[in-house]
């Protein structure tokens, strides 16, 4: 066997391990693809993602909508508090992280850690308070109980992320910046900022992703349907006592995904970039 | 060194401070056994004005239905396609009726329905018309105080339209709470193209059930069964059995009127099916790898050919399985009494904070006690329990119907409030855990029957 030959053969083993492999992992994509063409019966009794008898209705159907409001509708509605959601995550959480990262003052330890604290606490144990204080407020059937807490930089598990980010740029730069004549905000938005943007970039598709598929939020502080999300809009037909067709769900759902990977791929560099810097500084 | 300390310490008292924060916010058995307690003097006190009162209900309070000012209301319920399509028919109509009044519609699916409705209740924020589930309105109410006496507005509402059980039944401290939109129970449902391959009739006694299940264990590989049963159906069944030959009800005032030995003797009963071959074990049935009976394959191919189950969701196990004749089976006589038990599938109810009650109770009247909203509305969320509405619709052919009234024909007992709590239904609640160590082998009906009757009895005594 000539080096050659065996150079081949280890190539192939390779490849066909990892594709084969690949192929097993993207499988479950593949098949919810064929799903939505399939009858109710055909899904729960084959694996093959080929639909026998391949139907429609499942689109159809799903663009009737309720009330004169389809798919698209929805997804609107989603992206209505899910964009401002984003933007007030990163404006609040780079400013937190700046000042916990950079500033000394009178309790910073303690207000760490109740910061970190809180990143602890699970979602659940906040529904009720956070309910009865917006109901107070007379935020409810609005998209603010779910924006507002974003902005006071209550997602916790971004400020600390941009925390450790902070901790690995070389303060020099901005004394640099300060010599120079930078104020406290010129030099963050100068300096700090775009150095942060591979991590910047991290939170607010992270952001985006989880306040997509967020369905509990908007379900208890929303009423109007005409406002629900399309986290919502996907259950409704699911009732469990009378049965529902599961290929309308999957292709709702399918087109639903599709501006959630457009945005992760458009941002996937800075994106990969991000999570890689925060394994090695932080 | 100082300062290390002083860092633990801080450290220790956030710990402290979030695990403190994250138990006060737990149901400990201290808290609910307190609140139980005053309930149940709340109940105690309540039982001695009522008595005081005689059992007269409360006389209408003479609310007139604004039909002049611009009135919004809100209605808020779970379901599917059908039942939102058909529910949003029956408002029109009624905001064409009212022209002042305009409704609200607020549904969604069952998933989360209970969270946003609990937490809407419990801060006044509900919706003036609620569909609930029979057993929320007397864990949310258990002493009439959160919704409106109904009797109050019986000169909106037709009363008399509706069974003297259902009123007795969602009356508390004299405080009518609820009406049920339909009343459902189980049903024997039977693959019908299966049984004729095998070559046996429907049974109706217990021993042709027994023959029944001799004669699937002779067909082909012995792999076929006449009856699939989770762990909860096996419980309901076990509680049909037991009130046919006792002719008891399960559960009153609170107290589990079955003893351990009579608890113990269902169980075994229950093992018994599954050495006729009746039922197979759970063990089999964890084998086939869907937990829902519906998407299970072996239903789906005909390998299991009969259910005990909601006459309200036969449709749903029949269309799964295409390709099989179905029917509805006569109960089938295990004693000499008439066992299981209805329930209301969903009841609706208005919060004492609605700031229209008159308003929606005439929604409620209209969509189910009138004929054209009962005719809207049809069959999308049961069999109506309202009389008046039951009779404006034509059920002639349908499945559900035919169930349905089999079902109130047959049962004399309904359902408790405890019967289907979490704790006892969920998959990790007390019928799944006590009936898979049954099942299994893992313990005898004794034990079992003494684990389970346990737990029962402690859930009866926190909802008292």
């Amino acid at each position: 066997m000539t080096k050659k030959t065996r150079n081949n053969i280890n190539t192939f083993l390779r490849y066909f391990i990892l594709i084969a492999v690949g192929i097993v992992m993207v499988y479950p994509l593949i098949w919810m693809v064929g799903a939505s063409f399939k009858t109710n019966s055909e899904i729960f009794s084959s694996v093959g993602f080929i639909p026998m008898a391949p139907t429609f209705d499942g689109y159809k159907r799903g663009f009737q909508g309720y009330e004169g409001m389809t798919l698209l509708h929805f997804m609107g509605n989603t992206y209505k508090f899910v964009i401002p959601k984003v933007i007030v995550t990163v404006i609040s959480a780079v400013i937190t992280a700046y000042g916990f990262a950079r500033f000394e003052f009178l309790g910073k330890k303690f207000s760490f850690a109740v910061l970190l604290s809180t990143l602890f606490l699970p979602q659940v144990v906040l529904n009720v308070p956070q309910y009865i204080l917006f109901n107070q407020i007379g935020w409810l059937d609005s998209y603010l109980p779910i924006v507002m807490p974003s902005l006071l930089a209550g997602d916790t598990y971004f400020v600390y992320m941009l925390i450790q980010f902070l901790r690995g740029i070389p303060r020099e730069l901005e004394e640099a910046a300060k010599i120079d004549g930078c104020n406290v905000m010129q030099t963050l938005w100068y300096v700090i900022v775009p150095m942060l943007k591979p991590s910047i970039v991290s939170c607010a598709l992270f952001q985006f992703m989880w306040a997509s598929n967020d369905f509990m939020g908007p379900l208890i502080y929303v009423n109007t349907v005409a406002k629900y999300p399309v986290s919502i809009f996907l259950r409704m037909s699911m009732d469990s006592d009378v049965g529902f067709e599961w290929n309308r769900v999957l292709a709702m759902s399918l087109i639903a995904i599709i501006p959630s990977l457009v945005v992760f791929f458009a941002a996937q560099n800075s994106f990969v970039d991000g999570i890689a810097a925060g394994g090695v500084k932080g | 060194m100082r300062k290390t300390t002083w860092k633990k310490v801080t450290a220790l008292v956030m710990a402290g401070a979030v695990s403190a924060s994250l138990f006060g916010c737990m149901p400990t058995a201290d808290n609910q056994k307190t609140e139980a307690t005053t309930t149940a003097a709340a109940g105690a006190e309540a039982e001695t004005v009522e008595s005081t009162e005689s059992s007269e209900p409360a006389a209408a309070a003479g609310l007139e239905i604004n039909t002049t000012d611009p009135i919004t209301l809100r209605m808020n319920w779970w379901g599917g396609d059908s039942r939102h399509q058909a529910t949003l028919d029956g408002i029109k109509a009624f905001e064409a009726k009212y022209p002042n009044i305009k409704v609200e519609a607020e549904y969604e699916s069952f998933t989360g329905h209970e969270e946003k409705v609990a937490l809407a209740l419990k801060s006044g924020s509900a919706a003036d018309v609620l569909q609930l589930n029979m057993d929320w309105v007397f864990n949310y109410s258990p002493d009439g105080s959160m919704f409106v006496d109904l009797n109050t507005v019986s000169d909106i509402i037709d009363l008399s339209a509706y069974d003297q059980s259902d009123i007795d039944y969602y009356t508390t401290n004299g405080v009518l709470q609820a009406l049920p939109a339909s009343n459902t129970g189980r049903v024997f449902f039977w693959n019908t193209t299966r049984l004729a391959d095998v070559g046996v009739e429907i049974p109706t006694t217990l021993d042709e059930l027994y023959a029944v299940g001799e004669a699937f264990a002779a067909y082909e590989d012995g792999t076929y069964y006449p009856m699939i049963l989770n762990e909860l159906d096996r419980m309901t069944l076990m509680v049909y059995y037991l009130q046919c030959v006792y002719g008891k009800p399960w559960v009153e005032n609170y107290e589990l009127q079955y003893s351990l030995e009579e608890f113990q003797e269902g169980l075994e009963w229950l093992s018994l099916l599954e050495e006729k071959h009746v039922v197979p074990t759970l063990e089999v049935l964890a084998g086939d790898g869907s937990e829902l009976v519906d998407t299970n394959q072996r239903w789906i191919d005909g390998h299991y050919a009969g259910m005990y189950i909601w006459d309200s969701n036969l449709n749903k196990f029949k269309s799964a399985a295409p390709g099989f004749e179905f029917a509805v089976g006569d109960y089938i006589k295990m004693g000499e009494y008439h066992g299981g038990m209805t329930k209301a599938s969903m009841v609706f109810s208005i919060p004492k904070t609605s700031e229209h009650p008159a308003e929606a109770a005439a929604l409620i009247q209209f969509l189910f006690g009138e004929e054209e909203g009962a005719q809207l509305l049809g069959d999308s969320r049961g069999i109506p329990a309202n009389k008046n509405g039951l009779a404006a619709l034509d059920l002639t052919g349908s499945l559900i119907a035919e169930a349905n009234t089999k079902v109130m024909e047959w049962s004399v007992f309904k359902f408790d409030p405890v019967f289907e709590r979490s704790a006892l239904k969920n998959p990790d609640g007390t019928y799944f855990m006590g009936l898979q160590l049954l099942s299994y082998g893992q313990d005898d009906a004794a034990g079992v029957a003494e684990y389970m009757v346990g737990d029962i009895k402690k859930q009866l005594d926190l909802a008292k």
